[in-house]
């Protein structure tokens, strides 16, 4: 067998890189043990959140899966930090689990120039340095032009309930050993992570009287720009909390949890911590919140978000026993933490190829971060540049100001990392100018150049801004006249009155302003616009000054980041680096000086050498990058 | 900031001033150390124990010795600059360093320029801007006040005190990074210890900054004319100051013709003490050598910080001295000090302006006198809140002044209502003003101090 794109791993990661790659026409494989697990949620059942959410937004606009398929699989969906700006809105979808991975594995099994393969990655097959196909565990080789690893948690994985172990990256599936030590022999850096799950309990066992039910948004807004509708109902999430009876009880079994007694020794993430991290790190806090989610319509399974665990199984029962509205729940299935292997990031180009070897790229989990928004951004990016990389076309590469898929991703090469991975605004330096608002006309462009999109997505997708751009120009040429009929109209809405006349642009930057009220004046104007475009808009209209300041900004930063670092550059032989930064950027062989600059340990004066040196500055380092101007 | 073209060769200078002394240091630092050490001391160990100090004879030439010396070595980058370096510790005779100095150079080091040594060590990492900052501020200093203040900065006082404010800065970053990357999990609130945090950085700031003016007097001091009518005794008072017969006194009014300059130290204030020629209206009919030293001496009093005006209380006060001293009362008011001198002389019982000080220059007390009101006024301008931390430079200031800006618009944010994302703009903006005083921020130090403090994670 031959493709031009190889892709092993069907999970977040794995499906849009193969997805992408056969969109963009190039014969492409991918290669996983059971077709049946495409797609497959290993944790909770829910898509987007906070900074999560905006990634899918991002991974839509350039035509990626994900958005659509949390919409068709969405059983409740919701917009986190809604009272903010859009800046930091967190779309969030509970989905249901079995449905969303039916969804998956219909869009692969439908795509054209995509084959399935079934068997397990056991050998990567590398040529003269560059990566060439792999051999499966039935020793059948599958040759390939680009290969794209994305295995997640499952290399040489390892379950842990209490002092229980099972070999495996999911119960019931087994752990990938081979590709661990095939990576290893390529030269590549791995090391152990750690993550959790909690327990699964039965619906029907929940006391939901002793809980705070949680609905969704009304109406419903989709992740995708091509959904046009979200079905009205809606399914509810339950609230509870641990309790000091749970925390004297977690206390005292400490030394059976495999984190404490030292039979894990991979890295867990602090942003997602078990339970009883919560409870030693955290000690005067009396109640720490639960979240029951359901696993879907038809699921009899709950999901108990916030109480992750690898104590044993009978302690996990008991910790229920105490906890408001669980304490008669069956527990379908323990909580558990599972030990995997990850490469370094480090190693790998901001187009996640690997820099040692060409043609082998990684994506997802393998990478050390953690989440499925992450893992299918990644996928995505790796599978445009690998479909690229094997015609020989230059590498896609986003800027950190243009979407938190490249923030993520920068952060990841550019920097590395020493805990699992997972994307928060506050990591975006440039996070005013990535809010969900702008994700389209940010984006949609690139998908569209690439081939992602077709026209008539496109389309679609410019005309949500058109919409929001018409209407800013008509808000501003509408202008109020202080006559005594509206005055009137404006007494219970304006705590001072207006004397000149005024457009009902520079009203709504006042603060007195009942954003409602003013809408109202001008109804034909924005009457078309749903309850988040209103919003958008009046953000825009308000915060405009801090879009300019953050745009100038960028204009300054804009030479650095464009300042080409020459291939081959030697920098061991430019005097006045320390042996430190020599080695770090020999190593990571950074594109531009802005890439150089967010080593850790490049300091600004080894930036301010390198780029005395690196005398050969040139244009954008990326094509057709684009910026919208939301003041024009 | 200087090209970087011939860093990474061997630098070699005297560290202490030329001239004869007991003991003289010469330093060299760079990838050659060790080997130029070894050419200078045949007799040196083949790979010496860092930081411990051999005795050895140095050769400029086999069997030609320079002199016996300790000699330490420090591996880079444990060391001074970074890089190897070399102390070389010999007898203070400047032809034996002269000596030492050529032949280093044979063996391959080059002469270092001013401040090559402290340059090397902040690029290399070893210290920050601040305390690079500080060390030519502990060289330049002229007087033990202004040393101590270079010390501070150079010990990383200022760096810690700068360090304890963005502690404060990132408290509040967390706690906003907080409230918008895991509301669902915290909650949407902002935490009340935000705003205390950016009040408490505003509050340091603000003294920070109120501290330029002190640190500026201490590391450029400060000049004192002293002014006023001919023959008023100006000379007099300045060589009572000066402690010794700098200035000419004659009874002769119109003897001093061109301003004399003298340093002197007062309250641990470098201060430049100018005397003047007597000021005469312009209408008065003067020699042209005298016409010019009147202009120079309102030149004087136009660049000084401070001002004795005298008057001879024998002859009083006149509508002419009243006007000289109202170009400086208003509108910008100098340091103005007025002295009624010749005390002693009968006839001083003219009525004075309120606040003269009363004296006779020639008295024996006339110094410590003028000293004292000196000190007085010259301390109240140096005092600050409790700190001994004073900024050095203008470049300090501006930065120090930024970040309290920033600090401030991220309160009026919060106060106002905004969404929290706009305070974390100008929180971060903050932190970067901060940071080009002495290192980096990033998003990880705000995020490790998020995890840290808040209780995050479903």
């Amino acid at each position: 067998m031959r493709f031009e794109v190889l892709v092993i791993g069907g999970g977040h990661a794995g499906i849009e890189a193969a997805h992408a790659s056969a969109r963009m026409g190039r014969r492409t494989a991918l290669l996983t043990p059971d077709r049946g697990a495409i797609g497959r949620m290993s944790c909770n059942p829910a898509i987007g959140g906070l900074a999560k959410g905006q990634l899918v937004r991002e991974i839509d606009a350039l035509g990626g899966l994900m958005g659509r398929l949390a919409d068709a699989a969405g059983i409740q969906f919701r917009i986190l930090n809604r009272s903010r700006g859009p800046a930091v809105w967190g779309p969030r979808a509970q989905c249901d689990r079995a449905l969303y991975a039916r969804c998956a594995r219909e869009r692969i099994e439908a795509a054209e120039n995509l084959t399935i393969v079934e068997g397990m990655a056991e050998e990567l097959v590398a040529e003269g340095g560059r990566a060439r196909g792999v051999v499966t565990g039935r020793g059948s080789r599958i040759a390939a032009d680009a290969v794209v690893v994305t295995t997640g948690t499952f290399l040489n994985a390892l379950m842990h309930t209490g002092s229980r172990r099972t070999e495996g990256g999911r119960v019931g599936e087994a752990a990938s050993k081979g590709l661990s030590a095939a990576l290893a022999r390529l030269g590549l850096r791995l090391s152990r992570f750690k993550t959790g799950t909690p327990p699964r309990l039965h619906r029907d066992t929940i006391d939901y009287a002793e809980c705070a039910p949680q609905a969704g948004d009304d109406p419903p807004v989709p992740f995708s720009f091509r959904t046009a509708r979200l079905p009205e109902r809606q399914a509810l999430c339950w609230l509870t909390g641990t309790n000091p009876a749970v925390h004297q009880r977690i206390r005292e079994n400490l030394h059976r949890s495999p984190m404490y007694s030292g039979q894990i020794r991979g890295v867990g993430p602090r942003y997602c911590p078990s339970v009883e991290d919560k409870v030693v790190r955290f000690p005067e806090k009396t109640q720490h919140t639960i979240f029951l989610e359901p696993d879907g319509w038809d699921s009899e399974e709950i999901y108990v978000n916030g109480l992750s665990t690898s104590l044993p199984e009978e302690i996990q029962r008991a910790i229920l026993g105490e906890i408001r509205g669980l304490s008669r729940a069956h527990m379908i299935r323990p909580g558990y933490a599972v030990e995997y292997d990850f490469v370094f990031p480090d190693q790998l180009h901001r187009t996640l190829e690997t820099i040692d070897v060409p043609g082998l790229f990684l994506a997802g989990q393998i990478n050390g971060t953690s989440g499925y928004e992450e893992a299918a951004a990644q996928g995505l990016c790796a599978g445009i540049n690998a479909a690229l990389a094997v015609r020989g076309e230059e590498p896609f590469l986003l800027e950190r100001s243009e979407a938190y898929a490249a923030v993520m991703i920068d952060d990841l090469t550019q920097r590395g990392l020493d805990e699992p991975y997972r994307l928060f605004t506050s990591r975006a330096e440039h996070r005013l100018l990535l809010g969900v608002d702008t994700v389209l006309p940010r984006l949609a462009p690139h998908g569209r150049r690439l081939g992602l999109l077709d026209e008539a997505d496109f389309t679609l997708a410019m005309r949500a801004e058109e919409k929001l751009e018409r209407a800013e120009a008509a808000l501003r040429k509408r202008v109020l006249n202080p006559s005594r009929d509206v005055l009137q109209n404006l007494a219970g809405t304006l705590a001072i009155e207006i004397d000149t006349p005024t457009s009902i642009h520079k009203l709504l930057r006042r603060n007195d302003l009942n954003v409602n009220a003013v809408m109202d004046l001008a109804p034909d104007l924005v009457g078309d616009l749903s309850r988040e475009d209103r919003s958008v808009l009046l953000t825009r209209i308000r915060y405009e000054g801090y879009i300019r300041r953050e745009l100038e900004r960028l204009e300054r930063l804009k030479p650095f980041e464009s300042r080409i670092i020459p291939t081959g550059f030697s920098y061991g032989s430019i005097p006045g680096l320390s042996r430190e930064v020599v080695e770090k950027c020999s190593r990571r062989r950074p594109r531009t000086i802005g890439e150089a600059a967010r080593i850790p340990g490049v300091t600004p004066a080894a930036v301010a050498i390198i780029s005395a040196h690196a005398t050969r500055g040139s244009g954008a380092s990326s094509p057709g990058a684009v910026q919208r101007d939301p003041a024009s | 900031m200087r090209s970087s073209e011939d860093l990474l060769d061997t630098i070699v200078a005297p560290a202490t001033p030329s001239g004869r002394s007991a003991l003289a240091l010469v330093r060299i630092s760079g990838p050659e150390t060790l080997r130029v050490l070894r050419a200078l001391a045949p007799g040196l160990v083949a790979s010496p124990q860092p930081r411990h100090p051999y005795l050895v004879i140095l050769e400029d030439a086999p069997g030609q010795p320079i002199d016996e010396s300790l000699v330490t070595f420090y591996a880079g980058p444990a060391s001074p600059t970074g890089e190897d370096v070399g102390e070389i510790s010999v007898h203070g005779s400047p032809a034996v360093v002269e000596r030492l100095l050529r032949a280093a150079i044979r063996a391959g080091a080059r002469v270092a320029r001013a401040g090559e040594f402290t340059e090397r060590a902040f690029r290399l990492g070893k210290i920050d801007l601040l305390r690079a900052e500080a060390v030519r501020d502990l060289i330049e200093a002229r007087t033990p006040a202004a040393a101590e203040a270079g010390a501070h900065r150079l010990a990383g006082r200022l760096s810690d005190r700068v360090e304890a404010v963005r502690q404060e800065l990132l408290a509040a970053a967390a706690g906003l990074a907080a409230a918008i990357d895991f509301s669902d999990d915290v909650g949407e609130e902002i935490p009340p210890s935000v705003a205390a945090a950016l009040e408490a950085a505003i509050d340091w700031l603000t003294a920070l900054s109120k501290t330029y003016e002190a640190g500026r007097l201490l590391a450029d001091g400060c000049r004192v004319a002293i002014l006023g009518r001919p023959n008023a005794g100006k000379s007099t008072l300045f060589n009572a100051l000066a402690g010794e017969e700098r200035a000419i006194v004659t009874d002769i009014p119109g003897t001093t013709r061109d301003a004399l300059e003298v340093s002197i130290d007062i309250g641990g204030i470098p201060v430049t003490l100018v005397d003047t020629a007597g000021l005469r209206a312009a209408e008065e009919p003067v020699e042209p050598v005298e016409r010019i030293g009147v202009e120079r001496a309102w030149e004087q009093a136009e660049r000084s910080d401070a001002i004795l005006y005298v008057f001879d209380a024998s002859a009083g006060w006149e509508e002419e001295d009243a006007s000289a001293i109202r170009k400086w009362t208003a509108p910008q008011s100098k340091f103005l000090r007025v002295v009624a001198n010749k005390i002693d002389r009968p006839g001083a019982n003219h009525p004075e302006p309120p606040g003269a000080m009363r004296l006779c220059g020639l008295s024996p007390d006339a110094g410590p006198q003028l000293r004292a009101s000196l000190q007085k006024i010259l301390a109240a301008s140096i005092e600050t809140e409790g700190t001994s931390e004073l900024l050095g430079s203008i470049r300090q200031r501006d930065l120090v002044d930024e970040a309290r800006g920033a600090a401030a618009q991220a309160l009026g944010c919060l106060r106002d209502g905004l969404s929290p994302e706009y305070a974390a703009t100008h929180c971060h903006a903050a932190l970067d003003a901060l940071a080009d005083l002495t290192g980096e921020t990033t998003a990880e130090d705000v995020l490790a101090r998020l995890f840290s403090t808040f209780c995050i994670g479903k």
